[in-house]
């Protein structure tokens, strides 16, 4: 072989393997393949079916209208059935076997802590929009985004809507919360929104996770002349409290968090939960006047059987909005579709509308929290169902 | 012809091995466990990694509720225990790990001396009502001693480093945690065929007997506590480094009932059949995980999530109703069969 020729196959060999180092993880010439850790199988799949069930709906919808730059996309889901152990282990079947480009379902607050050291270590581009908590994003982890305010934020704005719009100023204000860093967090909105409004706040009580009865926190309630109640329940304690207010006939304004606007907890809470508020950063299913609600279930309607139809919640919505966001981030990269240009795209985002799911989305260098805006709902037990009540509330 | 292997001698009776068929089928498995890493994929290691961690915890357990008969569900406590040790340690202390694995494992002895006390006049369902509420009780502790645990945030543990080398890998990391079940299988063997073992046995067969023969029960059923307590110990500081993170939710009740599935579904009293049992239980959840993601497309339906659930937990009823001895059981029976054919006894 003379010189010439081992030139050119040297030449040859490098180009491969350079070709090989530049591919990126999870990208081939016609498909994207996407990852999503979601609870799907015991009490919490209440969340993680519905919302998983709203990325399969994008995945349809982003396929049918062509792709992304031509590239379909494929999500596979991981079940991690709430443990955090289990979410990590999932993330890594994720990586090692899927080969994922990016993540767009992370599950609860602990689940994604314990994959946060892998998505930093191996800078996998990931979108929260399920679980928001302070520490997800300070500090930033430069490849991980979070969708939505946090439950301090959503319960401050929550009280500002009462006292502004339905003028509960001199009222009596309580709070029962769960001794948890959620209840930590929903206690935050509650003092922010008693100082900011200058309400009067007689009641404060912490309840031990998991507990069933709320017998003795209402009677204090009732002994302090309680009229607003607000609710650091996660989901069945909602319905506790306000059945255990019907008992000791209390006339109570109620507030909850995102995780009250949920159907079954309407249903648990029987005819007491008629009227109650929950603030949310997305509409509820049936606001379909808002377009990008409308479109969703108009393509879930498609794409869904009737069983899976039946699943969908707000996490739906939450999981849906993430897929926009995520699709016009890989979107602006063209055919060079590379995790550091989703990253960018990302950060990029500036007032970025999801046809009102969420308020704008905006990201910036060292800001990975999009806290968007807070929307009131009120139930209607009747028609078993929420309406929006409020107009966005911008979050400073 | 041959009709079976005899021990002739209390020496053979309690040696390790019993025969050389023993010492060549173990010596195969030291160099496939050896060997493994190097063929399985990085995610499957991690799978046997969580595995061995679960394995080290169940042994523990196996100790005292197989051998000795005293029933707990108070294993995620200690594996609690264990894991936060070693985490704040790391974390909030910058302890090496050599520190932090035996503290953790120290840490959920003492633990285990405390709950062992009740120990010394409850039995049965008694005493598993006791332990179930120490998990409870630790769960609480965690929460409300927020300012050494962080509360419910949890605790971030850096990479395991070993005298200056870093586990960067499952693959590196395998090899440590594999020394220390290696460890944790001689330990539990040598308990069983020494003094103590014949004590726990005795106490669990009868121990007003055990009392009368001269076995001083009370010093023995804490001393099985707090060897049970130090092996989940070990076992939660483990998983402390291997997922890098602890909070309340990992350690679950949940945990503690499959804990006893797995020594159930192994074989109670053997330390063999908690292996197998650790094996079975969490190897049949992967299975049905790779089974209904294979079948039921990118998710699977709905439905079939709930068959999932379903078909785990009736594969382990069928298997505690139909063979109460255990994986170890069916594994004798056909034994016996092989040896003493074409007799039958």
């Amino acid at each position: 072989m003379n010189w010439f020729m081992k030139g050119a196959i040297s030449a040859a060999l490098l180009a491969v393997g350079a070709g090989a180092a530049m591919a990126e993880p999870g990208v081939t010439d016609d498909k994207i393949v996407l990852g999503a850790v979601d609870p799907l199988t015991g009490p919490p799949s209440l969340l993680g079916k519905a919302h998983s069930l709203a990325l399969k709906v994008w995945q349809e919808d982003v396929n049918a209208r062509g792709g992304i730059n031509g590239r379909q996309i494929e999500i596979v889901f991981v079940d991690d059935g709430y443990v955090p152990a289990r979410s990590l282990q999932g993330l890594k079947k994720l990586v090692e076997v899927d080969d994922i480009f990016g993540l767009v379902g992370t599950s609860g607050s602990s689940q994604l802590a314990a994959m946060m050291p892998l998505i930093e270590e191996l800078g996998i581009p990931a979108l929260n929009n399920m679980a928001v908590n302070s520490h997800h994003f300070n500090p930033p982890l430069e490849t991980l985004f979070v969708v939505g305010p946090t439950y301090c934020q959503e319960i401050s704005s929550g009280m500002t809507y009462l006292v502004e719009e339905l003028g509960l100023q001199d009222e009596k204000y309580a709070l029962v919360y769960q001794d948890d860093e959620y209840g930590d967090d929903v206690r935050c909105g509650y003092l922010k929104g008693v100082e900011d409004n200058d309400l009067n706040n007689v009641l404060e009580l912490d309840f031990k996770r998991g507990q069933k009865d709320f017998s003795a926190e209402m009677l204090k309630a009732r002994a302090k002349g309680v009229t607003v109640l607000v609710s650091g329940g996660v989901v069945a304690e909602h319905a506790t409290l306000l059945k255990e207010a019907t008992k000791n006939r209390m006339e109570i304004v109620f507030l909850g968090t995102h995780a009250a606007h949920l159907l079954p907890v309407q249903a648990l809470a029987g005819s007491s939960g008629d009227g109650y508020y929950a603030a949310d950063y997305v509409p509820a299913l049936s606001s379909v006047e808002v377009p990008g609600v409308g479109k969703f279930m108009e393509l879930a309607e498609k794409y869904l059987s009737e069983e899976e139809f039946g699943a969908l919640n707000r996490y739906s919505l939450a999981g849906y909005s993430g897929g926009l966001i995520f699709e016009h981030a890989m979107e602006q990269c063209g055919a060079e579709l590379t995790r550091t240009c989703v990253v960018d795209n990302l950060e990029a985002l500036d007032g970025f509308e999801t046809g009102g799911i969420l308020g704008p989305v905006t990201y910036g260098e060292g800001n990975r929290h999009a806290p968007t805006a807070v929307i009131v709902l009120k139930s209607n037990s009747a028609d078993k169902s929420f309406e929006i009540v409020s107009d966005r509330i911008e979050i400073e | 012809m041959r009709t079976g292997v005899i021990q002739e001698s209390y020496g053979e009776l309690i040696s390790l091995f019993r025969n050389p068929t023993q010492i060549y089928w173990t010596w195969a498995l030291v160099i496939a466990s050896l060997a493994a890493p190097l063929v399985l994929s990085p995610h499957v290691t991690s799978l046997v990694n969580g595995m061995m961690i679960a394995a080290v915890g169940v042994i523990g357990l196996n100790l005292l509720t197989g051998t000795t008969g005293l029933i707990s569900f108070g294993q995620a406590g200690f594996l609690a225990v264990g894991g936060y040790t070693a985490a704040i340690l790391a974390a909030d202390y910058g302890m090496p790990l050599w520190v932090c694995l035996p503290a953790g494992g120290l840490m959920a002895a003492a633990f285990g001396l405390l709950v062992g006390i009740p120990s010394l006049r409850l039995k049965g369902l008694y005493l598993a009502i006791t332990t179930l509420a120490f998990t409870i009780i630790i769960t609480h502790i965690i929460l409300s001693a927020e300012s050494i645990t962080h509360g419910s945030s949890g605790v971030s543990t850096p990479k395991p480093a070993l005298f200056g080398f870093e586990f960067a890998t499952d693959k590196s990391f395998y090899y440590l945690i594999l020394a220390i079940l290696t460890l944790a299988v001689f330990g539990s063997v040598n308990i069983k065929r020494s003094r103590i073992g014949r004590a726990f046995l005795a106490i669990r067969e009868q121990d007003i007997a055990a009392r009368a023969m001269g076995v001083p029960v009370a010093r023995y059923k804490l001393y099985a506590f707090v060897v049970s307590s130090f092996y989940a110990g070990v076992a939660g500081a483990l998983m402390a480094y291997h997922i890098r993170f602890v909070n309340v939710d990992s350690f679950s009740l949940v945990i503690s009932i499959e804990a006893v599935s797995m020594i159930i579904v192994g074989g109670l009293g053997s330390t063999a059949g908690a292996l197998i049992g650790v094996v079975f239980v969490l190897g049949l959840a992967e299975i049905l995980n790779y089974v209904f993601s294979s079948l039921g497309g990118s998710m699977g339906s709905m439905s079939a999530l709930e068959l999932k659930g379903f078909i785990y937990g009736l594969t382990i009823v069928v298997f505690l109703r139909l063979e109460p001895d255990g994986l170890m059981g069916i594994y004798r029976e056909y034994k016996n069969r092989w040896v003493n054919w074409p007799f039958r006894y």
